[in-house]
């Protein structure tokens, strides 16, 4: 007999989304987004669905991205908030967006799969050092 | 459910400038993640601590541009936030955009996770 795999989890869905990221697959992400997606970019705009998933065709082109150091809190099996460092090698339009980001990520599981509600992505600066002894 | 979260996140913007930290306490969820502009992460009772600091007063919270989208037991609230506190003295102004997640277990709803950015 054979045990049945666990069903996929909101970690699952974002280590997805990020992979359908760092491929630049606009039709992939498709799937991963909840209807009413909102996307908040490192500077604070807010993108729609519609213009997150447009992104690739104005000039957004992704060589890595992950998201690290996740941090998952699931509430109730239909809510899952993770946490964690978006490490990306971008650029947009030319320029260089690479870095390290600071991600928090809402999923929710409306019927059987969970989807992306929200990403808000910000800046992560280094901790400050600890004091010279 | 998009007024509800509406309310409750207008209250804890009220609890916090008027120091009510009972209200605090029970509107945020114990494992809430709160991640300030530089992408700190701190948790409840280390964010309502600062907040109770003697020389800590937030003077200001006006949100604008205010979106909620709610779900079967989750509300997101996004808001355009301009912020004014005192600290030791010092009058500190921001604006910021803010992410807002609740959840609720049918019983009551908490804020379980917020993320502000910057505005240059």
């Amino acid at each position: 007999m054979t045990a049945a795999a666990n069903p996929p989890d909101a970690l699952d869905l974002v280590q997805r989304w990020a992979a359908a990221e760092a491929r630049n697959d606009a039709d992939l992400l498709d799937a991963f987004l909840a209807d009413d997606f909102v996307g908040v970019g490192p500077l604070g705009f807010v993108l729609t669905r519609d213009q997150w998933l447009v992104r690739f065709r104005n000039g957004l082109i992704n060589r890595a991205f992950a998201v690290e150091e996740p941090q998952v809190h699931e509430h109730g099996g239909t809510t899952a908030i993770v946490v964690g460092v978006l490490a990306q090698e971008t650029s947009f339009q030319g320029g260089d967006n690479s870095g390290r980001f600071r991600v928090t990520l809402a999923a929710v599981r409306p019927v059987d799969r969970w989807l992306l509600a929200s990403v808000h992505i910000g800046p992560l600066q280094n901790p400050p050092a600890p004091p010279s002894p | 459910m998009q007024d509800t979260v509406h309310a409750l996140q207008d209250q804890v913007n009220a609890a916090l400038l008027g120091g009510d930290w009972e209200t605090l306490n029970g509107l945020i969820a114990p494992d809430a993640r709160i991640i300030g502009p530089k992408g700190f992460i701190i948790d409840r009772d280390t964010w309502i601590g600062v907040h109770k600091e003697s020389g800590y007063q937030q003077v200001r919270l006006e949100p604008t541009e205010t979106e909620t989208h709610a779900y079967d037991n989750a509300g997101i609230r996004f808001d355009l936030v301009d912020s004014e506190c005192r600290y030791k003295g010092e009058t500190i102004t921001g604006r910021f955009r803010v992410c807002q997640v609740w959840v609720t277990d049918h019983q009551r709803w908490q804020l379980a996770a917020v993320q502000y950015t910057s505005l240059a």
